[in-house]
């Protein structure tokens, strides 16, 4: 019997950390020294730069910084990284690389890959959490990869920010959820957020005023708890869960005089916090009791209708 | 006892909560304990946080555990020791809104005679650098509903979680204002008794006075002084909680006092009396406005 099993095997049988993604795990082999554009390309969730400490070229600059820096100075860096980074994240803002420079680093900005290795570290060893590198927003939906790519390199360094994702489980996660005042609204979010996916990964401005009004979230009333409909899509696109895109050339819905033409895809915040299997467990389990015939039958509709081969799991994080 | 992920659980899950019951914690400490398969024992929790806060020292944070002055109930914190910058940023609230907050919180102190909360009238009469009186109304309200002021009869005292909180800030704002309870040594505000006998500053939560010199207080000494303890409460509220206690038959509602000291009887409510004003709000009687409490019952006095 299973349980039992886990009973005989102990403590270490039951999975509290999580195994780290596939793609996070590509990023890990790749070198990172401060000023170097590291492989942001693609819109592969990464972790943030691995310190560098197995250059072929020896001890990054960055270290060689850090060895010459007071080492009282280093922890106070440390110890106020973790700590504004706790603080953003209360607020679910996403850290900003300048923010870190500015208010911890000050002059020794140089010192950014080790002392967020340290910070890194301190963050999982007392509250198995890390910092995430934010994927860049999508911008238009219409580009070619080349062109993206393109966009992508004028980004600089100092634009990346990052989020706190927790290391936990999926298993441990969910019997600790306590998402406290923000219950609602994370709620809805993850119901906006399978909307949008199960549309094939975007959702017309139109669509998703209609779904909203069937919760009772509309443009003018405002709703008890969720307030009005576009402040509250605004606080959404704030936080980063979802993206809202104009489409060039697109047609006015002529049904929906409130309608821009614009289109919604997950933001990078969702992208990072949110699985693909998390939202197909999320939907099936909208339908009870299923056998598992029929179940599978069901995660591949909802995988293909998002528009994906059935059974394919995405190595980006949609 | 080693720092382990039972710690890291729990930290997670409290991120959010932030402020809560000492039952709520328990309970989330017991769904961790479940989830790292450790066996769980509410004598546990106590050397737990111990451990937890030796770590949590090292980012100048804390778990902290408090008594609710009306009830004494215990309540658990999770605070930021250093008000820097960096903490500041963890705050929702706008930098107007923080600044019209300790305008609050200095009118609170600033109460005559100890009593540590005002009318919320008072609290509105200046509210810059909010916009408009409805925005610092809104927000009030939102501070009562998460929990930074308590909400008495319309009268606004600092909460629990605000002592916890910010009591670095608020010692070293007002250390000559702020005393320590003798017993607890943590701030006294609201609900609070103070040794009657001359020369002797010590003060007593009243749940700390109950746990120590008895409901009763009788046979019970001053701590400090060592005499036999003659309580004076403290605070308007208090005032005239003694006051229903030791009135006699006549006398029907809670919702006025009189000035000075302890033992003054209410004024009776026939026609033709002078009504007292409440003094809670700090001001001076003849000075400011009499206005009325939002909770008063209607017809006191207005009909004449």
């Amino acid at each position: 019997d299973e349980d039992e099993d886990m009973e005989e095997a102990g403590p270490s049988q039951r999975q509290i950390l999580s195994q780290p993604r596939p793609s996070d795990a590509s990023q890990k082999a790749s070198q990172t020294v401060v000023d170097d554009e590291d492989s942001s390309a693609d819109e592969d969730t990464q972790r943030a730069p691995a310190g560098a400490a197995a250059t072929p070229q020896g001890a990054s600059r960055g270290e060689q910084y850090l060895a010459k820096m007071n080492p009282d100075e280093i922890d106070k860096k440390v110890k106020d990284l973790v700590r504004l980074a706790l603080a953003t994240e209360l607020r679910r803002q996403p850290l900003k690389r300048e923010d870190i420079n500015k208010q911890v680093l000050k002059d020794h900005s140089r010192a950014f890959d080790p002392i967020l290795e340290k910070a890194q570290k301190k963050l999982r060893d007392v509250f198995a959490m890390e910092l995430v590198l934010l994927p860049s927003r999508e911008k238009t939906r219409n580009t070619s990869q080349a062109a993206r790519r393109a966009q992508e390199d004028r980004t600089t360094t100092t634009a990346k920010s990052y989020i706190l994702r927790s290391t936990l489980s999926i298993d441990a996660r969910e019997t600790l959820n306590n998402w406290g005042d923000d219950q609602p609204i994370m709620a809805l979010t993850c119901i906006l957020l399978s909307l949008i996916y199960v549309h094939g990964r975007s959702i017309t401005d139109a669509t998703l005023h209609s779904h909203l009004r069937r919760l009772r979230i509309t443009r003018d009333a405002p709703h008890p708890i969720f307030g009005t409909r576009d402040a509250l899509l605004g606080t959404l696109v704030k936080q980063g869960y979802v993206e809202k895109i104009k489409k060039p050339n697109s047609e006015v819905n002529v049904n929906d005089v409130d309608s821009e033409g614009c289109e919604y895809v997950w933001g990078p915040r969702a992208k990072v916090e949110f699985t693909e299997d998390g939202v197909v467990g999320f939907v099936t389990e909208m339908y009870p009791e299923l056998d598992p015939n029929a179940l599978k039958r069901l995660q591949n509709d909802v995988r293909s209708s998002a528009g994906l081969p059935a059974g394919v799991a995405a190595m980006s994080q949609v | 006892m080693a720092y382990t992920n039972l710690h890291r659980l729990f930290l997670q899950a409290y991120l959010l909560q932030r402020f809560a019951k000492e039952d709520t914690v328990l309970n989330i400490y017991r769904r961790c304990c479940e989830v790292a398969e450790v066996e769980y024992s509410d004598r546990d929790f106590t050397p737990f946080v111990g451990v937890l806060n030796e770590t949590l020292d090292t980012l100048d944070m804390e778990l902290r555990k408090g008594q609710a002055p009306d009830t004494g109930a215990t309540y658990y914190a999770l605070v930021n020791t250093n008000g820097d910058e960096i903490a500041q940023r963890a705050t929702t609230f706008t930098a107007n809104e923080v600044a019209y907050l300790k305008h609050v919180i200095d009118l609170i102190i600033n109460a005559e005679d100890e009593a540590f909360e005002i009318s919320s009238t008072l609290a509105l009469r200046t509210v810059t650098p909010l916009q408009s009186k409805k925005d610092a109304q809104a927000f009030l309200d939102r501070l009562i509903k998460t929990q930074w002021l308590d909400d008495n009869n319309g009268l606004l005292s600092l909460s629990l979680r605000t002592l916890l909180e910010l009591q670095q800030y608020l010692k070293t704002r007002h250390p000559d204002t702020l005393e320590d309870c003798t017993i607890c040594m943590e701030i006294v505000t609201t609900f609070a008794e103070r040794c009657g006998t001359e020369n002797c500053s010590a003060r007593l939560h009243q749940h700390c006075a109950n746990k120590y010199l008895g409901e009763r207080r009788e046979g019970g000494r001053c701590p400090s002084c060592q005499e036999a303890w003659q309580g004076v409460r403290t605070g308007s509220r208090a005032r005239r909680q003694a006051e229903v206690d030791d009135e006699d038959e006549g006398e029907e509602e809670v919702g006025e006092e009189g000035m000075g000291g302890p033992a003054r009887k209410r004024p009776r409510r026939d026609g033709g009396e002078e009504e007292e004003v409440e003094m809670v709000d700090g001001g001076n009687v003849n000075e400011e406005e009499e206005e009325e409490l939002p909770r008063r019952r209607k017809g006191m006095g207005r009909a004449r």
